[in-house]
């Protein structure tokens, strides 16, 4: 152990002299994870802010159940109790037709003042429906149509739930994509390193006379891959850093709307960056591994 | 010490390198083995080095049974034995100084102590001067001299060279024999070499074992071609 952390500056010039030898291979490598982390990193970057957008809309989510017309004041308090004793409600309230209709005026303009005049008003008394947990909103919006005296709920859940099912498939194959990256990247750098070693095949002989052990020959090598691993990760960190700070300043802080917020770029841009040279270095070490394994087994 | 008792060895391709070989060399000695090629002195080397393992019998280095070593064993058993070859196996991309640290390196003696030594060892093999030099431009004895340097750099007890002559003309043969004289003589170093070169054998007459068919034919402390 101690003659492995003494020699740990010796094996590091070592594999250091080697990325200089054959820079051609070692570039297309560390291309190769680059493209690869750099595909991961914009995924995570749009998961964080579509799932940020999600639970920022979510916790907007109401649902709106009209009461059938022709329910009288009885029926009304009924329907509030019924509601009130289903699970996951946060708050009920009661919002008549002409509130309904002044807040459309308010939000949409005079245009809708024509309905304001005694029985011209379309609309229908609602119960605003708000619930403890926004993932159970579809659940509870079943339950509350089935009630009697329900004429229909809306809660806008279909356009959330397509927002979300997009994100999902966009998820999971970016994540087969990335995988597929990942593993060409491991297969890459593993063919870099192997040549690394047939060029150094004669010097890897004569350590051998001289009695190296067999650590000693093959540490430079699983360095040297995660160097080439390191490079990789500087690429997509060097963009994020840069470009996701940038982004975000443009946009001040939000995307479209005020209900769209981006995620700030402190600490997600610190973890992001980790999470990438983690990987790079994880991807260059396996490669150099198996390569390794493979050809600098223990022979006499 | 080394000591080979009632070894074998074949190869799968069915070739019989040695045959019931026993052999005893004491500490300090200086061995010639020389026999024509295929007659087993490759193997002996292998046998020696721990490259191989024998089929039959022991082969007892330094009371080491290498037959039976581990295989993590190995390179710390290596350090003991040092090896020289026809053809040099030099680093080309390191410096006469570098090549021989480069052994000492890799067993992870100290910078100090590898500056130390590397200076004595350039002045026993008389190479102070080429230091600096890289293999290429060094004549095929000089180049045989760092390897001797570089084999001998951790003090191994055993030296085993694998006609080191085989590639120079007769005076700078001259030199690497007086070398190697002069290593087993100052420090004691047991030294096996396997040679086809006559005129040496001749002329510093040490025992001389000859193998042929992967027998021993003839093993004497006379020495010298003209007394076989």
């Amino acid at each position: 152990m101690l003659l492995f952390l003494k020699s740990i500056p010796r094996l590091y010039r070592s594999a250091r002299k080697d990325l200089g030898r054959h820079f051609p291979m070692v570039f297309s490598s560390a291309l190769s994870i680059g493209v690869a982390l750099l595909i991961a990193m914009l995924l995570i970057v749009v998961a964080a802010n579509v799932n940020q957008f999600t639970n920022s809309i979510e916790e907007e989510l109401v649902i709106q159940a009209s009461i059938n017309p022709t329910a009288d004041e009885q029926t009304k308090t009924n329907l509030y109790h019924e509601i009130q004793s289903l699970d996951y409600i946060k708050n009920v309230r009661y919002s008549s037709k002409e509130n309904e209709l002044d807040q459309l005026i308010q939000e949409n303009g005079d245009i809708f003042s024509q309905y304001a005049q005694e029985g011209r008003n379309p609309l229908y008394d609602i119960y605003v429906v708000e619930v403890t947990d926004p993932a159970q909103i579809d659940q509870v919006s079943q339950q509350v149509e089935e009630l009697d005296g329900i004429q229909s709920v809306n809660y806008g859940g279909g356009s959330i739930q397509k927002l979300v099912s997009i994100f999902q498939g966009l998820r999971q194959y970016g994540s087969l994509f990335i995988v597929g990256m990942i593993l060409l990247a491991v297969f890459l750098i593993r063919n870099t390193i192997k040549m690394t070693i047939h060029v150094r095949k004669d010097e890897i002989a004569i350590m051998r006379q001289v009695g190296a052990y067999n650590w000693y020959i093959s540490t430079p090598f699983v360095i040297e891959g995660m160097m080439i691993g390191f490079w990789g990760a500087l690429i997509p960190s060097l963009l994020v850093g840069i470009g996701y700070p940038l982004l975000y300043q443009n946009l001040h802080g939000v995307f479209i709307s005020d209900l769209f917020t981006l995620v700030t770029p402190i600490p997600f841009l610190f973890w992001v960056i980790l999470g990438l040279f983690a990987l790079g270095l994880g991807i260059g070490m396996i490669g150099s591994y198996l390569a390794v394994r493979k050809y600098i087994r223990w022979i006499r | 010490m080394i000591e080979l008792t009632n070894v074998t060895k074949a190869y799968p391709n069915g070739v019989h390198a040695l045959n019931h070989v026993d052999l005893k060399i004491e500490d300090g000695e200086f061995v010639y083995v020389i026999g024509a090629t295929g007659s087993g002195k490759s193997t002996l080397i292998k046998l020696l080095n721990g490259e191989e393992v024998a089929d039959e019998g022991t082969v007892i280095v330094n009371g080491v049974n290498v037959g039976t070593l581990k295989h993590r064993k190995v390179p710390a058993y290596r350090r003991n034995i040092g090896c020289i070859f026809q053809d040099y196996r030099l680093l080309p991309k390191l410096t006469v100084q570098e090549n021989i640290a480069f052994a000492l390196e890799v067993i992870g003696m100290s910078k100090k102590a590898i500056k130390n030594r590397v200076r004595e060892i350039l002045d026993l093999v008389d190479l102070r001067d080429k230091a600096r030099s890289y293999p290429d431009e060094l004549s095929g004895g000089q180049q045989q001299r760092v390897t001797i340097g570089r084999a001998i750099a951790n003090r191994p007890k055993i030296l085993i060279a694998d006609e080191p002559t085989g590639n120079l003309d007769p005076e700078k043969s001259l030199e690497i024999i007086r070398l190697l004289e002069k290593i087993n003589h100052n420090f004691g170093t047991t030294i096996v070499m396997v040679t086809h070169d006559k005129e040496l054998v001749d002329r510093f007459k040490k025992r001389t074992i000859i193998l042929d068919g992967g027998y021993v034919i003839h093993d004497s402390n006379i020495g010298g071609y003209k007394s076989l």
